[in-house]
């Protein structure tokens, strides 16, 4: 698995999209960005009590999962233990403007945006695995 | 992000450019709300420009929407692309949203 380890600051979503644009095909990159910017925001805004120093890391690999191959994406945070999937509130989506509260829709995108997703609790860390599908061998959009 | 605004029959355009992040997207909405103050009436966004955004761009997106009703004012958004557009249509925001697929289409529904 290729890894990446840092410090819980806002400031290293950079650093990781750099990571991903070098381990995915390209295809893939908007929509693995996307879903490693959600995750780690609410990791760097609730893991971790504001007084302390946190990390959190990422990793890249692939699976051959029931026949069908994946590129896997996994965030891992040592804060409080969280299950986004269960957690986080499902917004209405079909709310108007007006009636719409600000925010809550990070963890619906998540969802929405790829094959599988998985939570675990493991040796104190929440572990977030999330399953894209190989893209076809057509055009990247 | 750059954000660039022009002007066309008294409707303010604002050109969002890159990415609409967790990291920048309180440029985005110190952009808006100053037109807003300057009593601008008729604003679009085109998003011709605009590679990528996120959940917290959308909250951008959907605050500056709020202060644009709340203030009798109007607004539309044009020129999605490909990953914008997915996002938007996830979140519902094709469905309360004045959105466009072209900037001349959108400057016609305001004028």
């Amino acid at each position: 698995m290729k890894r990446l380890k840092m410090p819980a600051q806002t400031e290293q979503l950079q650093i990781v999209n750099a990571f991903i644009e070098s381990n995915v095909s390209s295809a893939l990159v908007p929509t693995m960005e996307l879903v490693a910017e959600e995750l780690l925001v609410n990791v760097f805004n609730y893991a971790y009590p504001s007084d302390k120093e946190g990390e959190a890391e990422v990793g890249i690999w692939e699976v051959d999962f029931d026949g069908q191959r994946f590129f896997c994406f996994r965030v891992k945070d040592w804060g409080t233990p969280f299950n986004p999937f269960r957690e986080a509130p499902v917004p209405d989506i079909m709310m108007s403007v007006e009636e719409r509260p600000i925010g809550g829709l990070g963890i619906h995108l998540v969802r929405s945006m790829v094959a599988h997703y998985c939570y675990s609790h493991v040796d104190g860390a929440n572990i977030v695995d999330l399953y894209f599908s190989f893209p076809e061998k057509k055009e990247s959009r | 992000m750059q954000i660039i605004d022009s002007e066309k029959n008294g409707i303010t355009i604002l050109n969002v450019s890159g990415r609409m992040d967790a990291t920048n997207v309180n440029e985005f909405d110190t952009a808006c709300h100053a037109k807003l103050e300057n009593d601008v009436s008729r604003m679009v966004i085109d998003l011709k420009d605009l590679e990528y955004i996120s959940s917290a761009g959308l909250r951008g997106i959907l605050s500056l929407e709020k202060s644009v009703r709340a203030g009798k004012k109007k607004i539309a958004y044009c020129a999605m692309q490909p990953m914008v557009a997915d996002v938007f249509k996830i979140s519902g925001f094709n469905s309360i949203l004045a959105i466009y697929s072209s900037l001349d289409e959108a400057l016609a529904a305001l004028s």
